[in-house]
């Protein structure tokens, strides 16, 4: 993981990778294998620099929520879990709103074909959830590049 | 979400669950281990309700994800992480409720969620397969004391209407059909 594939650590057992950041911006970037234990280091970070900036107890739930059911949907829908496809994450974040983008090296999908899962006659089937999750609980959420993209908002609730 | 309307933002309600918090078991037997549970699952109820869970030199130091009580007839599951969002963590809570399914002819399960902070579709997922499996069966299941912000998860979902919650256990385990 991490922003130059070629300061990629392959000791034997993979020590954790840190993710970069940018220097000139506050968003974090990650290249992640198509593993979803690789994902943890991404939450963590993200989740982190949104306590940072003070966001509250239910934005970072959200946020939490909808960036691992994206990056799920990344690794296991797009990249099919192939070991040589990456997924690419940047989160940017400030006082204001949290930006996230995701994006896989799948086939891609047609967000419209997805059913929802809500009506009775898929409410017993196990899968199909994410996507309606990350659109609850997001400000906006919109794909792009044939649905191998998805860009995410939060905006900062006002405090009361 | 957002075509219909529907955000975790405008849900309201349920905060009557958060008011209590963890709730005794009601029946103290030992805890086991998704392993041990696989291991009996062909023997005699009796013999999983009272073998102890030992670890041994070559088990992981890692906690077992669920741990289970007994309240006559009915199983009392407990989620012992915060976070139910691992997928191997997911399939092996599975395996454990499922193995807990088949070994009753009418199982009556109470998942209580006390522990969780967090959890994802796939988890979701994991509780519909659990509930299909308990329908086939004849049997019963229940789920309790679920915070606020993983009650939203459900109700967004609609799956607050699928499944039958109850705020605490004592409620839960009254609610079950002889």
């Amino acid at each position: 993981m991490g922003v130059a594939r070629s300061k990629r650590r392959h000791s034997s057992p993979p020590a954790p990778r840190r993710a970069s950041r940018s220097l000139n911006s506050k968003s974090l970037k990650f290249t992640i294998d198509s593993d979803f234990k690789q994902t943890h280091t991404v939450l963590e970070q993200v989740l982190s620099d949104c306590k940072h900036h003070g966001y509250d107890t239910n934005s970072v739930f959200a946020i939490k929520l909808a960036l691992d059911e994206a990056l799920i949907n990344a690794i296991k829908h797009g990249n099919k879990l192939d070991p040589a496809k990456k997924v690419q994450i940047e989160a940017k974040i400030d006082p204001n709103k949290v930006e996230i983008t995701v994006e896989d090296q799948g086939p891609g999908f047609h967000r419209n074909g997805v059913p929802d899962p809500t009506v009775p006659e898929n409410i017993c089937k196990s899968t199909g959830r994410g996507i309606l999750l990350m659109e609850a609980y997001m400000n906006e959420v919109k794909w792009t590049k044939n649905g191998r993209r998805v860009r995410m908002i939060k905006l900062k609730q006002p405090s009361s | 979400m957002a075509s219909a309307g529907l955000t975790a933002d405008n849900i309201r309600g349920f905060t009557n669950m958060q008011a209590i918090g963890c709730i005794k078991p009601i029946c103290l037997t030992p805890h086991f281990a998704p392993r041990t549970v696989n291991r009996l699952r062909n023997k005699p109820d009796a013999a999983v309700r009272h073998e102890p869970f030992c670890r041994t030199a070559d088990m992981p130091e890692q906690s077992p994800p669920v741990s289970v009580v007994h309240s006559k007839d009915i199983r009392v599951v407990e989620f012992t992480s915060a976070k139910i969002l691992d997928e191997a963590n997911i399939a092996e809570i599975g395996a454990t409720l499922n193995s807990m399914i088949d070994e009753e002819t009418n199982p009556k399960l109470l998942l209580d969620f006390s522990n969780v902070d967090h959890l994802s579709s796939a988890a979701l997922g994991m509780l519909i397969n659990a509930n299909n499996r308990i329908k086939q069966r004849n049997g019963q299941l229940r789920l309790t004391n679920i915070k606020p912000q993983i009650y939203e998860v459900f109700v967004i979902t609609k799956l607050n209407k699928l499944f039958r919650i109850l705020p605490e256990r004592a409620e839960a385990l009254a609610s079950f059909n002889q």
